[in-house]
C-alpha cells in the first residue's frame, strides 16, 4: 500500500464546507425539533424502515447462524458446562420436591379461585416475534415486533410472555409495532403486592435493571424479599389486573416520605426476548 | 458529479444492509460495531469537510430511522464528526496508514461521545450510561481495524478514476 494516502484536495473551499455544515446542522435541529413536538410526521418513515429492515435482519441471521452457533459454542462452553451441572442438581432437587408440590398445587388452585388471578386467561392474545432488538448500543428500552395494524394491534396494548410483563405497544405500523419495555424509566404503572394487596406506583428502573416501586407502600406494611408484584388494574390503569411484574429484591424504608421503596427483579429476562404475546386489551380512557 | 452520488448511494446502501443484517447482531461485550459511523468518518477523510458533513447526515438519518430516540440526533452527530474529520484530514501534512487509522479511531470515538451527548441533552441520559467508555473503545477499535477497505471504497466513490492508493 502506498502510504501517500488520498486525503481530500486542498482546493476544496473552506467556505463551502462551512456552508454545507450550517445547512445540515439546521436540518438536523429542525428534524429533532419537529420530532420532539410529538408530531407523527416521521412515523411512516420509521414504520417503513422497520418493515424493510426486518427481512434483511432475518436473512442476515439465517446466513450467519452457522458462524454464530460455532462462535457461541466456543465462547459459552465453560458456562454451558457449569449450567448443565447446576441444572442436574436442580432437577434432582425438583424430583425430590414432586410430592410436596402436588399439595402446593392444590393450595394454589384454591387461592387462584379466591383471588381470581386472571393474567391473560380471559383476554385474547396475539402471538408475535421480536424482529428488531434494541439497535442502539445505548439502552433504548424498546423492541420491534412483527405484528401491526394488519392484526388490529393498537397503541397501549400490553405485551407479555408466560413469565410476566414485557411492556406495552408504543407505536403501530402496518405490519410491525414498537414495544416500550417495562425497563424504561418512562414506563409508569400501578402495582399491587400479592400477599398484602397493598397498592403502589412503580416505574422501570432503566440502567439498574430493576422495577422501582417508590410510591404508595407505607412503612407499616411488611414486605418480604421474594414477594410477587402484580399490576393493580385499577380504574384508568395502563395494564389489566394481575399481570406479574416480578419479585421484590430489596426493600428500602424512606422515613422522610413515610414509605418504602421496593426494587423488583423482573419476571421476564429481557435479554432473551423472542416470542411474546400481545394482550388485546386497551387502557380505558 | 452524478456518478459520485450514485457510487456514494451504493456504498451507503451496502453499509446499511451489512450493518442491519450482520453487525447489529455481532455483539462484542454487548456492543455492536458501527459501520455507518465509519462510513461518515471515511467520507470526511477522503472527500473533505463538505462530503463528510453530507454523507454523515444521510448515514445518521438512516440510523435514526432504526432508533426510538429523537429523529435527527445521529444525523447531527455524524455530520459534525464527518465535517470535523474532514477538516483534520485537510490539515495533515502527510497521510501515513497509521495516521489514517488513528484519525478513524479518534473520529469514531468522537462520534459515539457526540451522539451520547446530544441524546443526553434530549433527555435520553446516554452520557450517564455506565457502558459509555466500553462502547467508545469497542466502536473505535473495530472501526480502526476495518477502516482500510472502507477508505478504499470511499475513495472509489469519491473519485471516478481508478483508486490506487489503498491497493
Amino acid at each position: 500500500m502506498n502510504p501517500a494516502g488520498p486525503l481530500p484536495s486542498k482546493g476544496t473551499p473552506r467556505r463551502r464546507g462551512r456552508y454545507v455544515l450550517l445547512v445540515v446542522v439546521l436540518l438536523g435541529i429542525t428534524l429533532v425539533t419537529v420530532d420532539a413536538r410529538g408530531g407523527s410526521l416521521f412515523a411512516p418513515a420509521r414504520d417503513g424502515a422497520a418493515e424493510a429492515t426486518g427481512p434483511i435482519q432475518r436473512a442476515g441471521r439465517w446466513l450467519s447462524s452457522p458462524f454464530r452457533s460455532t462462535w457461541h459454542g466456543i465462547r459459552d462452553y465453560p458456562r454451558v458446562r457449569q449450567e448443565n451441572e447446576r441444572l442436574r442438581e436442580e432437577l434432582a432437587r425438583v424430583r425430590g420436591d414432586k410430592i410436596r408440590n402436588r399439595n402446593a398445587q392444590e393450595q394454589l388452585t384454591r387461592l387462584r379461585e379466591q383471588l381470581d388471578i386472571g393474567f391473560t386467561g380471559r383476554l385474547r392474545t396475539e402471538m408475535s416475534r421480536v424482529t428488531l432488538g434494541p439497535y442502539s448500543n445505548f439502552r433504548s428500552f424498546s423492541v420491534t415486533i412483527d405484528k401491526g395494524a394488519d392484526r388490529r394491534l393498537k397503541v397501549g396494548m400490553p405485551v407479555v410472555t408466560s413469565a410476566g410483563l414485557v411492556g406495552r405497544i408504543s407505536r403501530v405500523g402496518p405490519t410491525t409495532s414498537q414495544v416500550e419495555l417495562a425497563t424504561s424509566p418512562d414506563f409508569v404503572v400501578g402495582v399491587r403486592l400479592a400477599s398484602s394487596q397493598e397498592l403502589g406506583v412503580g416505574h422501570g428502573g432503566g440502567e439498574i435493571n430493576r422495577f422501582v416501586v417508590d410510591k404508595g407502600i407505607s412503612l407499616d406494611v411488611t414486605v418480604n424479599k421474594g414477594e410477587a408484584v402484580l399490576s393493580s388494574g385499577l380504574d384508568s390503569a395502563v395494564l389489566p389486573p394481575d399481570v406479574p411484574i416480578g419479585l421484590v429484591d430489596r426493600v428500602t424504608p424512606n422515613d422522610a416520605e413515610r414509605s418504602q421503596q421496593l426494587l423488583v427483579r423482573y419476571a421476564v429476562d429481557f435479554s432473551q426476548l423472542d416470542v411474546v404475546q400481545v394482550v388485546r386489551w386497551i387502557p380505558p380512557r | 458529479m452524478r456518478g459520485v452520488g450514485v457510487r456514494w448511494a451504493a456504498l451507503l446502501g451496502t453499509a446499511f444492509v451489512l450493518q442491519v443484517a450482520f453487525l447489529g447482531d455481532l455483539r462484542i461485550f454487548g456492543v455492536h460495531p458501527d459501520l455507518m459511523l465509519l462510513v461518515a468518518v471515511a467520507a470526511g477523510l477522503i472527500g473533505g469537510p463538505s462530503r463528510g458533513a453530507t454523507v454523515g447526515f444521510v448515514v445518521g438519518l438512516l440510523v435514526d430511522l432504526l432508533l426510538p430516540g429523537r429523529l435527527g440526533t445521529s444525523a447531527l452527530a455524524y455530520s459534525l464528526v464527518g465535517f470535523g474529520i474532514g477538516v483534520a484530514g485537510e490539515s495533515l501534512m502527510r497521510s501515513a496508514r497509521w495516521i489514517l487509522v488513528g484519525l478513524v479511531m479518534a473520529g469514531s470515538a468522537a462520534g459515539v461521545v457526540l451522539y451520547a451527548g446530544l441524546a443526553h441533552l434530549l433527555g435520553a441520559g446516554s452520557l450517564g450510561d455506565p457502558r459509555l467508555l466500553q462502547i467508545v473503545v469497542i466502536v473505535a477499535v473495530f472501526n480502526g481495524l476495518v477502516c482500510l477497505p472502507v477508505l478504499y471504497l470511499a475513495q472509489w466513490a469519491e473519485d471516478a478514476g481508478p483508486a490506487t492508493s489503498y491497493r
